[in-house]
């Protein structure tokens, strides 16, 4: 398996992420983007490829800007036999902070996830890691009913898991990698 | 699989309601391979002996407990009884259940409660009880099986209550729970190939497919891949959350449905 990765430049919250992943998900290859219309050309045959994209990461390090993010995941839509992943932090649920972009963005990515499940069901699959939008610099607090902070292994172990060939009847999901936080939105169930 | 040195040096116990047969029993075979020894409960000793056997067999740890679920009092001697010869649950599943498929003109006063008592009120009974060691100890996982049908279906009056009230005890739960590091959890499997699925008209079973994005159905060992995922510490983060594993038909989907059900 290849699996493709976007963007090149993460949070310091989120160091070594990818390697991380990698490990976990064992023989594969990754396969860093530069931006994420170059994918299509990067794939090769009819491979059931990966990608696994940090949604808030390409806006924090200027590598995007919310519309060209969403709508590269959007046209994800067209693409055949891949298997998306793709994190974003928890202000889609709402957020009391004066920048509302990463929130307004991750819905749309969520949205675009989501419709991709649907439409493209048969032939690929695709799934949101939600993490707290501290990990990516938001100031506020990312304290969810569990004590503990996220970092970043736990965040790579839950795009490990929908990586893994045994979960391939998991689609158009959100796993909340939040310590709960999510529970005080009605949008999370 | 579990040796026994394997488990003395990480004494894990898994109990899983209605671990006898579908999806229970593969969860119970998943979370052996995963190394805990498990109990597998069932109401019937003969299904609960046979998925011991199996793990057994396949090198596991595991032994049976039996009880029904929808008394307290019996699932209150059933801990008992584990936590004498194993020590504390460490990962409950609550996976038993019974379906429910009625009008609501057909919904009696003894239909409702019945499938409550099973679905609903047999998962107070085991998490009640499972969470007093786990919160003394401060470590725990508890996974409760829901159904992608607590969002509503046709006939699925009492069931979807009752599964809807899982996921809501779930989250009360989690919260209450999470600052002694014990997390609940929800797997909502949808469509999965179990002997009750294939029971089922051929033609319905069609129509219901057309609302699976994936295009088939789901097979139990994939929720027992969800189920173990969350009861591992490599969820450690993960609480309160449901996990529908049903090949994106929770997203949206609208099924394909003859005019008489309109």
């Amino acid at each position: 398996m290849r699996v493709f990765t976007w963007p090149e430049q993460l949070p310091s919250s989120l160091d070594g992420f990818f390697a991380t992943v990698r490990t976990g998900v064992g023989d594969a290859e990754f396969v860093p983007l530069r931006k994420l219309d170059e994918l299509e050309a990067a794939r090769s045959g009819g491979e059931f490829d990966a990608l696994l994209i940090v949604f808030d990461a390409a806006l924090t390090s200027g590598e995007s800007t919310v519309g060209e993010a969403v709508d590269g995941i959007r046209a994800l839509a067209t693409s055949e036999n891949l298997n998306v992943v793709v994190v974003v932090s928890d202000g889609f649920l709402g957020t009391d902070v004066d920048d509302l972009s990463a929130a307004t963005g991750g819905a749309g990515a969520v949205a675009a996830v989501r419709s991709i499940a649907v439409r493209r069901g048969v032939t690929s699959r695709a799934n949101v890691v939600c993490v707290p939008a501290a990990l990516f610099g938001d100031e506020g607090s990312q304290r969810g009913p569990i004590p503990q902070p996220v970092e970043c292994r736990d965040v790579a172990e839950a795009a490990t898991f929908f990586l893994d060939d045994a979960n391939t009847y998991l689609n158009g999901q959100v796993l909340f990698v939040n310590g709960g936080r999510h529970l005080f939105s009605s949008l999370s169930a | 699989m579990a040796s026994p040195e394997d488990l003395l040096a990480s004494p894990k116990v898994a109990l899983v309601t209605g671990g006898g047969q579908g999806i229970g029993a593969a969860i119970c075979r998943r979370l052996a391979e995963d190394l805990h020894h498990v109990c597998v409960n069932d109401v019937e000793i003969e299904r609960a002996e046979s998925v011991v056997a199996d793990i057994q067999a396949a090198g596991g740890s595991a032994s049976s407990a039996i009880a029904d679920i929808s008394d307290s009092a019996a699932v209150d001697s059933m801990f008992d009884e584990v936590e004498a010869q194993f020590g504390a649950v460490t990962a409950l599943v609550n996976s038993a259940g019974i379906g429910g498929n009625a009008a609501i003109r057909d919904v009696s006063d003894e239909f409702w409660a019945r499938v409550l008592a099973v679905d609903l009120n047999g998962v107070l009974h085991c998490t009640r009880r499972a969470l007093g060691p786990m919160r003394d100890k401060r470590a725990g996982s508890i996974v409760n099986i829901s159904s992608r049908a607590w969002l509503g279906w046709w006939g699925q009056s009492a069931y979807a209550t009752a599964k809807a009230g899982v996921i809501g005890m779930t989250r009360a739960l989690a919260i209450e729970m999470a600052s002694r590091n014990v997390r609940l959890n929800v797997v909502a499997p949808g469509l999965i190939d179990t002997p009750l699925l294939r029971n089922r008209d051929p033609e319905v079973l069609a129509r219901l497919m057309k609302s699976v994005p994936i295009g088939r159905v789901g097979t139990p060992e994939e929720v027992a891949s969800a189920v173990a995922f969350l009861s591992s510490d490599r969820a450690r983060m993960i609480t309160g959350q449901v996990l529908y594993v049903c090949g994106g038909k929770s997203v949206y989907a609208y099924p394909d449905w003859p005019d008489e059900k309109r």
